[in-house]
């Protein structure tokens, strides 16, 4: 007989309080997982999909806050950009969220400058690359494929236009697995921003170091008023919708852990309430205070740590459902950090320390007389 | 804090002048009481309902604080004790009325809750107990499981696992039938020979008390006086 078969015994005879209190952790816990894996899995698909192209820097306006940056119209600085020193291309890109199937949810459709590098990572699975800017054809994901149920050949209309699938492809970002991609000029027509582009991508020749990087963003901020060099992942770090899945994982977590503290508390509050007189006992069997402290701590964090392995793995579960839903295909996924899973079993085992250390304290300051006398 | 006695008939227990009171002092449960009980000794203390018997048990058993006077244990009084938890743990043996075993443990496990905490492995000393109670067939019975004479002897064994010199029994005999009683009290007038044990003892039954060595009557929180003498 010892301390931790004694608070297991105790948690095992209330069964009832103790699953739905495990529940309540678990719950809290996976909506922590399953958000936050699915911010990192959202940011590191960008992030995923700029680096496969090879990008080494993205002009786009300053002010942007958009998913993708407000259009701008590409001649305003592409020429200035293709003088800098070590720029080998400045290609422009055009991006919009559009409905292209009454029975699919909204895809991504990007516009590429026909002939650019931007093309060269993607791997052609079927059928052929747009021939020319003038032709109406798209190339389209292997996922957006299998979710719009499109083979080379078939027809897809977007904005009362009709496209022809003139190849399928796959890329090693989910985000344009997902996607629709027509050339840039085609793209400008389709939405009527005819010479706009959501971004410049520049890429540098190969003897471009980390200080040529620098100073090309520094020359963009002094020369073109209004317009900034980023490297893809700080243009990740701009995106609005990555920021705000970042900070509504942040508030889960927070909101999470305050819930799971509270409902600790109140489980183990209750539970001594309860166990008074039992306590009263074992202060007369002579206990002391410190073990009774250990006890109901020890209750706690068993609960705290059943509840969130069972919420780490409950969360594991949504975010990887959630990205075989026919909505989400395509836009999640999620991303699982090891050390992440540990930190909020950490987190989890302190919300069970937090708050039974309370109750436990309250509990071993008990007169054992008084106790004993409780009902 | 195993505090060793200095010689067989020396007090093992003396209070002085002790008081507890409630109430800003309206209700006095114990009244400056005086009492010496002697190594080895069992004693009785008896009294009606409400005399102040069991508040008198329940500090020498360092469960309540007095409001006023002191308790000596070996010449040591209680002020100086600091940890009055680890000197009750190795000390005192208690063994109430209702029993009070946990009834989600066997009765094994009852009698090891006195040793969680404490590094050793108590469980043959806990089976030998219990064998020597005669419940060797009943260790792994749990209390629901068990008769009232049953459920005491394994409160005894409990009061004794961490082999205390001095048990303090409140109506031990309170919750069962006469013939489980009789057993009980032969039972704790064996283990006081045996083991050289102080037995206090709180009861209102004059036939109980009647097995003691010495009986302290109280009344209205104090020593009888009239009676005592």
């Amino acid at each position: 007989m010892n301390l931790l078969r004694f608070a297991l015994d105790n948690l095992y005879r209330r069964p009832a309080r103790t699953a739905l209190t495990v529940s309540a952790i678990s719950l809290g816990i996976a909506a922590v997982v399953a958000l936050t894996s699915i911010a990192w899995g959202f940011e590191a698909s960008w992030q995923k999909a700029n680096d496969a192209r090879g990008t080494d820097l993205i002009v786009t306006r300053i002010a942007s806050e958009n998913t993708m940056p407000s259009p701008f119209v590409a001649e305003q600085v592409r020429p200035a950009l293709s003088a800098l020193p070590h720029v080998q291309q400045v290609v422009g890109l055009l991006s919009e969220m559009l409905t292209v199937s009454e029975d699919a949810p909204p895809v991504f459709v990007f516009g590429w400058a026909h002939g650019s590098y931007l093309w060269e990572h993607l791997k052609l699975k079927d059928g052929r690359w747009p021939a020319d800017d003038g032709e109406a054809v798209l190339a389209i994901g292997s996922l957006a494929a299998e979710m719009l149920h499109k083979q080379v050949g078939d027809d897809i209309e977007i904005e009362g236009r009709l496209f022809k699938v003139a190849g399928i492809f796959e890329s090693s970002a989910l985000v344009e697995n997902g996607a629709l991609i027509m050339t840039l000029t085609q793209m400008q027509q389709i939405t009527d921003k005819p010479g706009k582009v959501n971004i410049l991508n520049i890429k540098l020749d190969n003897s471009a170091t980390d200080a040529d990087i620098e100073t090309i963003k520094a020359q963009v901020r002094k020369t073109m008023p209004g317009f900034i060099a980023i490297t893809s992942g700080e243009l990740v770090q701009k995106n609005a919708v990555v920021r705000i899945s970042k900070a509504m994982s942040n508030a889960t977590i927070l909101i999470a852990g305050l819930v799971g503290a509270l409902v600790v508390f109140n489980t183990m509050l209750m539970s001594i309430n309860e166990r008074t007189r039992e306590i009263g006992i074992l202060l007369a069997l002579g206990w002391q205070r410190r073990t009774v402290i250990k006890l109901i701590v020890g209750e706690s964090v068993i609960l705290t740590l059943a509840g969130g392995a069972i919420g780490i793995l409950l969360g594991i579960a949504i975010a990887s459902g959630l990205g075989h839903l026919e909505l989400m295909r395509g836009k999640i996924d999620a991303v699982f950090s090891l050390p992440f899973l540990f930190a909020v079993l950490g987190l989890s085992v302190f919300l069970g320390i937090c708050g039974g250390l309370y109750p436990a304290i309250k509990a071993a300051r008990l007169l054992p007389s008084q106790a004993l006398r409780q009902e | 804090m195993t505090i060793s006695s200095p010689s067989p008939q020396a007090p093992i227990l003396s209070t002085r002048n002790l008081s507890l009171h409630f109430d800003e002092g309206q209700t006095r449960a114990l009244d400056g009481v005086d009492i010496e009980i002697v190594e080895g000794e069992f004693v009785a203390i008896t009294g009606p309902s409400g005399c102040g018997k069991s508040s008198l048990l329940n500090l020498i058993g360092t469960l309540d604080i007095p409001t006023s006077g002191d308790i000596h244990f070996r010449s040591r009084p209680y002020s100086a004790l600091g940890d009055l938890s680890l000197f009750r743990r190795e000390n005192i043996g208690f063994i109430f009325q209702s029993f009070y075993l946990l009834p989600t443990l066997s009765a094994l496990d009852n009698v090891l809750v006195p040793t969680i905490g404490r590094s050793g492995d108590h469980e043959e000393r806990a089976r030998a107990l219990l064998t020597r109670l005669g419940l060797s067939n009943r260790l792994d019975h749990f209390p629901g499981k068990l008769s009232g004479g049953e459920r005491q002897r394994v409160a005894i064994a409990r009061a004794l696992i961490n082999d205390p010199d001095l048990i303090l029994a409140d109506e031990p005999t309170g919750s069962l039938d006469s013939a489980n009683a009789a057993q009980v009290l032969d039972l704790l007038d064996c283990l006081r020979r045996e083991k050289e044990l102080t037995i206090i003892m709180v009861t209102h039954d004059a036939n109980v008390s009647a097995r003691a060595d010495r009986v302290i009557p109280m009344r209205d929180g104090k020593v009888d006086a009239e009676v005592a003498a």
